[in-house]
């Protein structure tokens, strides 16, 4: 895994997309702590990464476009099949990488707020909470990215991907807002969501019967809730979008909250995509 | 020793069969060749070999460890050349076997003399140092073939290691394979008939996921005949040759055509025993034999026999 990571770390810095990449972050943090900090003399660090969090949109399909896809298209994963990693110390590998290409740059935005203490009073605990937070969006997102990665040969269209996911994911709170709110509708939308679900698992196990007994059980309990208590129902898909809307949790950690709910959801999501990132690898590997 | 034991391997992709129960063995310190067309199942049974891809059913084992149960203790005694060659072309033959050597498990200790060791045998000390995406293909092809040596497995495994390449580099990659060979037990695919023949010491022939023949290239050739063809040209009758050389006893088929000018060409079975006796035959009865040469029937002939390809009819090419 850690050789991996070396060779990872080396073909980041080899070639552009490792100084691009720090470029961006750099240069985005920059102009933020010039323009907020600096110019309009606010003492709220804070407020700098939850503007610049848009950055993450271009960045991490960035990052992540090329760490599986690549490997595939150059045909080198039969390298490190026949070697002795597993699947998941490559996925591992490969997902630590990303993650430390995000803390270098972060780290450096974090002397900011140092070097402005100097000429008066930063909220320093504030600060640090929202970059932390800052941090593990990006984790989550660069494990979104890796998963992509892992399912698509060529880097553009991975990147591409990744891109829409990121974006979705940073409009979703609006558009949650936006939907029908009604009780059917709900249900609808949640019909829809369930046979997406099925779609998705026919399509991975080659398995029709596990995907229609996986849509009956989701609908049965749908219909279960819809007929017995539908008051869950309301307001139920702007909830749902609220959960994928990851960039908006942001707000809160700059309002001054340590909203552990949201760390955990990142970290959880980061090991979920993790997770999914090892099953792709294993499947394309053995079959 | 057995080396490699494959038992009853089966490879079911959604909609076609690649490879169909096939079961062969290899022992130490030969080479064996993988003869078959393309689609045949040479990289799918290699790939499976290497660890790289799961069977549908079937075994494998690599110095009695199963390359499905025990990966880690089966891979450390096999080296692959996939074929493409798996190179990360920014980096340098160095770098490139410096990595394989980590991701292979060898001890640190020993990593320095094991790259400098690989790159002296293929030749590739002259280029340790430039980037791989700037060599020629016979030098990534050497670089493809370092990183299958790297841990010093027991049992190489390389996918079409000529393709693609020109003909000198053809002949120094075929030198480098012969040099492994003393060392290692090598099991390499390839659809050159001429290669195969050269280099192997014995052939396996896949045709459609089958392994339909097995044995030492000479051996082959025996099987579809007595591996000895005799061609003449006698002048004088069609049925007075005819009664000359059945008078000396041979056996198997005689193709007997009149090649004008008052001759007549022979196609038969003959080994030098028989050859002789024909000979004086023809001379007591004042026949002369205008030509007589004998030719082994070729791996080429054998190939399209054995995978069907020909049809029956490479014997007729040469008439």
């Amino acid at each position: 895994m850690i050789a991996i990571v070396k060779k990872e770390l080396r073909s980041y810095f080899h070639g552009m997309m490792g100084w691009v990449f720090f470029a961006l972050i750099l240069l985005t943090f920059g102009i933020y702590t010039a323009v907020l900090s600096l110019s309009k003399g606010y003492a709220d660090f804070s407020l700098v990464p939850y503007n610049a969090q848009f950055v993450y949109l271009i960045a991490i399909p960035l990052l992540t476009m090329r760490s599986l896809s690549e490997e595939r298209r150059a045909h080198t994963d039969q390298l490190l099949y026949s070697s002795s990693l597993s699947s998941a110390d490559i996925v591992l590998g490969k997902y630590l990488t990303s993650v430390v290409m995000l803390a270098l740059p972060l780290a450096v935005c974090c002397l900011y707020p140092l070097v402005l203490s100097g000429y008066g009073r930063v909220a320093l605990g504030t600060t640090y909470a929202t970059m932390l937070a800052f941090f593990l969006l990006g984790c989550a997102l660069s494990a979104i990215g890796l998963f992509f990665s892992a399912i698509t040969t060529n880097p553009f269209v991975s990147a591409a991907v990744t891109f829409c996911a990121l974006l979705f994911c940073y409009f979703a709170s609006d558009l949650g807002s936006l939907l029908s709110v009604s009780i059917l509708a709900a249900l609808l939308f949640f019909s829809a969501l369930a046979l997406a679900v099925a779609a998705l698992l026919r399509v991975l196990t080659k398995n029709w019967l596990a995907a229609g007994i996986a849509f009956a059980v989701l609908e049965a309990a749908l219909l279960l809730i819809y007929f017995l208590a539908p008051g869950l129902l309301d307001g139920s898909v702007a909830w749902a979008f609220s959960g994928v809307a990851l960039f908006a949790k942001l707000e809160s950690f700059s309002n001054g909250i340590l909203d552990l709910t949201a760390l955990v959801q990142y970290l959880s999501l980061a090991g979920l995509f993790v997770f999914f990132a090892i099953q792709a690898v294993e499947k394309r590997r053995w079959s | 020793m057995i080396e490699v034991e494959v038992r009853h391997l089966t490879k079911q992709y959604e909609n076609h069969l690649a490879i169909d129960d096939i079961s062969f063995s290899i022992e130490t310190g030969r080479i064996y060749g993988f003869l078959g067309p393309n689609g045949a199942g040479k990289s799918t049974t290699m790939n499976i070999i290497a660890g790289c891809l799961a069977a549908t059913s079937g075994d494998v084992l690599i110095e009695n460890h199963d390359i499905f149960e025990e990966q880690q203790e089966a891979k450390r005694h096999i080296g692959y050349l996939p074929e493409l060659p798996p190179l990360y072309l920014d980096m340098t033959p160095r770098e490139y076997l410096a990595f394989v050597c980590e991701i292979k498990r060898v001890p640190k200790a020993e990593r320095a003399t094991a790259i400098n060791e690989n790159m002296r045998r293929t030749g590739l000390l002259d280029v340790a140092n430039r980037q791989i995406g700037q060599l020629s293909k016979g030098y990534r092809q050497r670089v493809g073939i370092a990183q299958a040596l790297v841990g010093n497995p027991e049992v190489i495994v390389l996918d079409e290691p000529t393709v693609g390449l020109d003909p000198a580099q053809i002949v120094e990659i075929r030198e480098l394979v012969r040099e492994l060979g003393k060392d290692h037990t090598v099991l390499l695919s390839s659809h050159i008939l001429s290669e195969v023949s050269e280099l192997c010491d014995e052939v396996l022939i896949l045709s459609k996921g089958k392994l339909v023949a097995r044995n030492t290239p000479e051996k082959l050739g025996e099987l579809l005949g007595s591996g000895n063809r005799l061609y003449m040209v006698v002048e004088g009758g069609e049925d007075s040759v005819r009664a000359v050389l059945e008078s000396t006893g041979i056996a198997g088929t005689l193709r007997l055509k009149s090649a004008g000018a008052g001759r007549v060409s022979v196609e038969a079975e003959a080994d030098e025993e028989a050859k002789e006796r024909i000979f004086y035959a023809f001379a007591q009865a004042k026949m002369m034999i205008r030509e007589m040469r004998s030719e082994k029937i070729t791996l080429e002939e054998i190939f399209l026999e054995y995978t069907g390809l020909g049809k029956g009819e490479a014997h007729d090419r040469n008439r």
